[in-house]
């Protein structure tokens, strides 16, 4: 059964904000494209659960069913 | 410069901004942008740090960079209870109002179709885990130089060999079943490469990653499913992991690369 363990890896997130996400090119749109070329560099570097879950929590407060975990 | 969040539906602007009041830098708020039915969610950002010759080296800094992915996913996050979101990738960026606007004007159908799909739904993360029994050391059994016990060795070997493959099929057989079972479920499904150890720091080997994206009103019966394979997993020796809810980072990129 699942239960909670309150962290969610920093990893998961940057695969989603680093490599997937809305892309809309425009005229004028500065995406930088070269931001996967700093993704392992910034994954890799990037090791704290714990700055990540707190800032979730101050952004939603802690809802019961984030972040869980079966073993 | 505008850094951009999210282009959301279904809210209120002033909802928006009281929920989501940190922005990308401690003096950034972020405000709406209305466009029709969708607004941009967006802060005023300077082009000394977001400027296309700025940012690379800006990024280089990991403390930087750090507080700033997670500023953007407080952000997304803080819009998930109140809004339909489309999340952006990470460093979205426009020279000023009139570029978002005209961007929100060139993708406008493709943006309400998927504020369509993402509507009423969020995205969640499920993790799968294999970690094989540790091998017999090899130094393990008393050498002999007899042929019996030579002969013994290489059965031993072989049949250790055998459990792995095994192992491997049954492994893989059940992260199928998860995947199917969870994708059965889900309004949309994406199969992601595994992560490797160095990125998720765990024991084990990562099998299965994927990202669903789950009507509301089918949530409950998806995290029963969830559970349900969680069960098969560990009698499978597989951890199976649960993240979310996410904003739907997975189901939003596809086909909306503009030219």
């Amino acid at each position: 059964m699942p239960s909670t363990n309150g962290e969610i890896a920093i990893a998961d997130l940057l695969d989603r904000a680093l490599h997937k996400g809305l892309v809309i090119w425009g005229e004028a749109t500065l995406s930088i494209a070269g931001i996967d070329l700093v993704y392992v560099g910034v994954k890799l570097i990037l090791a704290s659960t714990d700055t990540m879950q707190r800032m979730r929590d101050q952004a939603i407060g802690p809802p019961p069913d984030r972040g869980t975990t079966t073993e | 410069m505008l850094y951009t969040y999210a282009i959301i539906a279904d809210c209120e602007p002033q909802r928006v901004e009281s929920l989501v009041r940190a922005g990308i830098l401690p003096d950034a708020p972020p405000r709406c942008y209305r466009y029709g039915p969708l607004a941009a969610v967006a802060s005023d950002v300077p082009a000394a740090e977001f400027g296309p010759e700025a940012l690379p080296t800006r990024l280089t800094d990991a403390a930087w960079a750090r507080d700033r992915v997670l500023a953007h996913e407080a952000v997304v996050t803080g819009l998930l209870s109140a809004a339909t979101v489309l999340p952006m990738k990470f460093c979205t960026l426009f020279s000023g109002e009139a570029a978002l606007f005209a961007a929100l004007d060139d993708h406008e159908e493709r943006l309400l179709a998927a504020v369509e799909r993402c509507r009423a739904a969020r995205e969640w993360g499920v993790k799968v885990f294999f970690e094989p029994e540790p091998k017999e050391p090899a130094d393990a059994a008393p050498v002999s130089l007899s042929a019996g016990a030579g002969a013994a060795f290489f059965r031993r070997k072989q049949d250790a060999r055998a459990k792995s493959q095994a192992d491997e099929a049954r492994m893989a057989d059940c992260v199928a079943d998860v995947h199917e079972a969870l994708a059965r479920r889900a309004r949309e499904a994406v199969l992601n490469p595994p992560q490797p150890p160095a990125i998720h720091r765990r024991r084990g080997r990562m099998v299965l990653n994927g990202a669903y994206l789950v009507g509301t009103d089918e949530e409950a019966g998806w995290r029963a499913a969830v559970e349900d394979m969680s069960a098969r997993c560990a009698q499978a020796g597989l951890a199976c992991e649960l993240t979310g809810p996410w904003g739907p980072y997975n189901f939003v990129g596809g086909g909306l690369v503009g030219a």
